[in-house]
């Protein structure tokens, strides 16, 4: 009579893979670090961006700052009385004032002012728009700091800036996800070349490509999804600390930093990297393996 | 030791295309001396011995049909299939078709005599349902039952060779290549497969044993000597 066999662990495959090489783990950490603050910056942008269109409705909009002993409400109402007596401007209006507003100064051209920025908007008369450089002169006569924008898609500087933001904000996302692919298929590609005995072992079995591909497939969610999310939570964490202390905002105010106003949704953007991370490392650690496999055999 | 092997007992095979030779090697080149080729073929069944002195090229030319890679010249049918022609997915299918046995073994030394066994099994896909029978049965076949969970690498050495040869069987190939099997009871499990209706390929240097074993021979010329 023949005993049966008793239940026994299955060997595995390849042996030691664990949930992943360590620097792999760290360096995604790092790139979630950088990827989850980007978010959080592009989130913030969007939800600025999207609310200057409604805000900023007039044919031109005139950012003004203060200077001295002025302060910028002070200076903004000075602009507003000269507006109003420009040829050329049929109303002239200061818009209430919003978080953002000294980011929209500082892409209008107000940089290095250090003051609060005031936005005002201009209704012209068909036809009779006056020339930018007109007002900015005139306003610059009465002793005002100020940058004008057109609305136009190519000479509005606000409109220039978010283009160019969304762009550069699109190309170093981009950038991450590449570096991110990459670092997980070298991992996985190394893996196997440091075990080419046994994968040569294997191969002569009979393994296919697939068979080296499943002993990663706890790689991305055990390990770089953990990684990732850990990076995304603690860029969130110090871009939120601002927000929710008012001691660390105190802080860097003192400092001199600047503090973005975020909002919830702003930081909860940061969570859109962990599952994409994951699922970009799963990708590519399986083509890595697959190939890696092939290139040996 | 008495027992039929697990893969003497399987099922016959799916007939082969065009006709029963489980492997056709013809005008192949760059074995044996400058100038040398190769022909021969093993029917489903047969065996085969290629003798040759050291640096003959004996391990290279059984490690490339085992591996199921096209030679660089001439021509290499494996169950009817001419390796020139094969897709890579096709190629895995058949080398579980091959049992190899390597000149140095390649056992995982770390693993147990169970888990050697099973990885063969694992690489070709099959689950530990599937085999852990026919693995225990390989065992008690060399006579490693009772070493079934001793290391690979504290076997001696007639122990690493049995087990090289159940590992081998696994996967109930048609086609074992022995590369310079050494021990006679290796000898005498080679004997006993063929016996049971596997083809067989051997390497040897030692041409006295290849005409005692009365397959047919390929003799490689010394690389130093023209033919």
């Amino acid at each position: 009579m023949t005993e049966a066999p008793r239940s026994r662990r299955v060997p595995a495959l390849l042996p030691g893979l664990g949930v992943g090489p360590l620097w792999l783990l760290a360096a995604i950490f790092v790139l979630s670090l950088f990827a989850a603050m980007e978010l959080i910056g592009v989130a913030a942008a969007v939800g600025t961006l999207q609310a200057w269109p409604a805000r900023l409705n007039g044919a031109l909009t005139v950012a003004v700052t203060g200077g001295g002993l002025e302060s910028a409400d002070a200076a903004a109402a000075r602009a507003l009385e000269i507006l109003n007596h420009t040829p050329g401007v049929t109303r002239a209006w200061i818009v209430e004032p919003a978080p953002g507003d000294d980011i929209a100064g500082d892409m209008m051209g107000l940089t290095g002012t250090g003051g609060t920025t005031r936005l005002l908007g201009l209704g012209t008369a068909p036809g009779q728009t006056p020339q930018p450089g007109r007002i900015a002169a005139t306003l610059s006569q009465a002793g005002l700091k100020a940058a004008i924008d057109d609305h136009g898609l190519t000479s509005g500087p606000l409109e220039r800036a978010a283009a160019g933001a969304a762009a550069v904000a699109a190309g170093a996302f981009g950038l991450l996800l590449l570096v991110s692919w990459g670092l997980s298929a070298r991992a996985a590609a190394s893996a196997l070349t440091t075990r080419a005995e046994r994968v040569l072992l294997l191969i002569q079995f009979g393994a296919r490509d697939a068979a080296f591909a499943r002993p990663f497939r706890s790689w991305a969610p055990a390990g770089v999804f953990p990684s990732a999310l850990s990076g995304a939570a603690f860029a969130a964490g110090l871009a939120g600390a601002p927000v929710a202390s008012p001691n660390v905002a105190a802080w860097l105010a003192a400092q001199g930093l600047p503090i973005a106003a975020l909002s919830a949704p702003d930081l909860a953007a940061a969570a859109i990297w962990p599952p994409m991370a994951a699922l970009l490392a799963y990708w590519a650690i399986d083509i890595a393996a697959r190939a890696t496999a092939r290139q040996l055999s | 030791m008495s027992r039929t092997p697990v893969n003497a007992r399987i099922e016959t095979p799916a007939p082969l295309s065009g006709d029963s030779d489980v492997l056709r090697v013809e005008g192949l080149a760059g074995y044996g001396g400058p100038g040398q080729t190769i022909a021969f073929a093993i029917p489903a069944g047969g065996a085969h011995v290629i003798a040759g002195g050291p640096g003959s090229g004996k391990t290279s030319l059984l490690e490339l049909i085992a591996a199921a890679r096209p030679p660089p010249q001439g021509r290499i049918e494996l169950f009817g299939k001419n390796l020139e022609s094969i897709g890579p997915r096709e190629r895995p299918r058949l080398r579980r078709r091959i049992g190899m046995i390597f000149h140095d073994l390649r056992l995982v030394e770390d693993m147990s005599a169970h888990d050697n066994i099973a990885l063969a099994a694992l690489a070709a896909d099959r689950a530990p349902q599937n085999y852990e029978a026919e693995v225990a049965e390989l065992l008690a076949w060399v006579g490693l039952t009772r070493k079934a969970d001793v290391a690979a690498g504290s076997l001696n050495g007639e122990g690493r060779r049995r087990l090289a040869v159940a590992r081998a069987l696994i996967n109930r190939p048609e086609l074992v290549v022995a590369d310079e099997p050494f021990g006679d009871s290796t000898f005498k499990l080679l004997s006993d497969l063929n016996s049971g209706g596997i083809a067989i390929l051997i390497a040897t240097r030692d041409l006295d044993l290849a005409v005692n074993a009365g397959a047919e021979i390929t003799q490689l010329a010394d690389p130093g000597v023209r033919s």
